[in-house]
């Protein structure tokens, strides 16, 4: 990415989005932004990678952003050997490495679990389990059919009902989309809430925690 | 890159200020007329504190504490410290936790793994960032943003796709609505 974009918390600027990027509306994650008290102190997990635009539109909240970058994480790969569950679960236990009492109020899961395989979910819903409470919501991207295909991109949130995404710089690793139904009963920290279908066969999900 | 060190470098002449004036200077850091580099070739194990500013090409292990004044990690920096400072600017790599006063930058060549207090925070596209960034928001700008943020929820939007209510459980659901609480 080429670009001098910044963005600046806690000061009125406004980042300007770099020309590779687009936009994508999102009906449901409103409904999440809407329902944050403004008063209580926020714990975002953003699996992904930090973009300017995130950062910004959190300065809003009180609020302890964590960024995971686990697109560019060797969990990737390494599911696609011969690790076992207990192996890929303790590699997640090690990039999850969150404060110690780190409890989240949200959590930007994007398209990432569709970037695993139902061992590596499986291993991931367990590696996460200590840094959710029972009010836990997150944001996801599914499938409605085994089919659908997805782009190397990466998101970011311009507004409440604005998503930023940009190309992928790092090569795209193998998907295994899964279906809602599939979905939750491989993360079983979470059932789905809400869901909205894309134009493009993907499936925009809200999920609340259920432990 | 060495010229935009050099020009750091040189920037307020490198003078010694007056002692009436010295004490003002405290107060307004980053502007004490000095900046101390650690070139490329340097390795330095330890705590380093002191009462300039601070440009890093080379290795830092330890602490960084120049709590009035600005470090900079420059494209060939590595640091694997804490940082505190009044501003800091990473364009290399920084592995440790940093707490700027009063803004933290992270250019694109940047590259930090670690924890960020900061009350302005800067981000260039590109960065490379992994840890968690805290932010408090002044009331301020909270309440101008919160209504923003209303007003996008309330805002109408464009159809993009048929909505298709999706059922809890793995069962797809006509007729059940839910209701979403964040505490």
């Amino acid at each position: 990415m080429n670009s001098t974009v910044t963005a600046t918390a806690g000061v009125g600027v406004t980042p300007v989005p770099p020309l590779a990027s687009r936009s994508q509306q999102s009906l449901l994650f409103p409904t999440l932004v809407k329902r944050i008290k403004p008063d209580t102190r926020l714990s975002v997990l953003e699996i992904g990678p930090a973009l300017p635009e995130t950062i910004e539109f959190f300065t809003q909240f009180k609020c302890r952003l964590h960024f995971a970058a686990m697109y560019s994480d060797p969990v990737l790969q390494m599911q696609l050997g011969d690790c076992s569950e207990t192996e890929l679960t303790e590699h997640f236990s090690r990039s999850l490495d969150f404060p110690k009492g780190t409890r989240f109020d949200l959590c930007l899961f994007w398209d990432f679990l569709n970037y695993l395989d139902d061992k590596a979910l499986r291993s991931f819903n367990t590696a996460i389990r200590p840094f959710l409470h029972k009010s836990t919501r997150a944001h996801a991207f599914t499938v409605r059919t085994l089919n659908t295909s997805f782009a190397n991109q990466q998101y970011g949130i311009q507004q409440a009902h604005m998503f930023s995404i940009r190309p992928r710089m790092e090569k795209q690793f193998r998907t295994f989309p899964h279906t809602q139904a599939i979905l939750v009963n491989l993360l079983s920290n979470f059932d789905i809430a809400q869901g909205m279908l894309l134009p493009d066969g993907r499936l925009e999900v809200l999920m609340s925690a259920c432990l | 890159m060495f010229e935009k060190h050099r020009s750091v470098k040189q920037e307020p002449e490198v003078t010694q200020p007056s002692p009436e004036k010295f004490s003002a200077a405290a107060n307004a850091p980053i502007s004490n007329g000095r900046t101390a580099l650690i070139g490329p070739g340097i390795h330095i194990k330890g705590d380093i504190s002191g009462d300039e500013n601070l440009v890093i090409e080379g290795r830092v292990e330890g602490r960084i504490c120049l709590e009035l004044h600005q470090v900079e990690v420059g494209q060939t920096g590595r640091v694997k410290a804490d940082i505190t400072a009044k501003v800091v600017k990473i364009s290399g790599e920084v592995r440790g936790d940093i707490n700027g006063t009063e803004k933290v930058t992270i250019s694109r060549s940047g590259n930090v793994h670690g924890n960020i207090v900061a009350p302005r925070m800067a981000l260039e596209d590109g960065a490379i960032f992994k840890g968690s960034i805290d932010m408090d928001p002044s009331d301020n700008a909270k309440s101008k943003l919160a209504s923003a943020a209303k007003k996008a929820v309330d805002k109408p939007h464009e159809k993009i796709a048929e909505p298709a209510k999706v059922g809890g459980s793995g069962t797809l659901n006509e007729n059940k609505s839910y209701t979403l609480n964040v505490s």
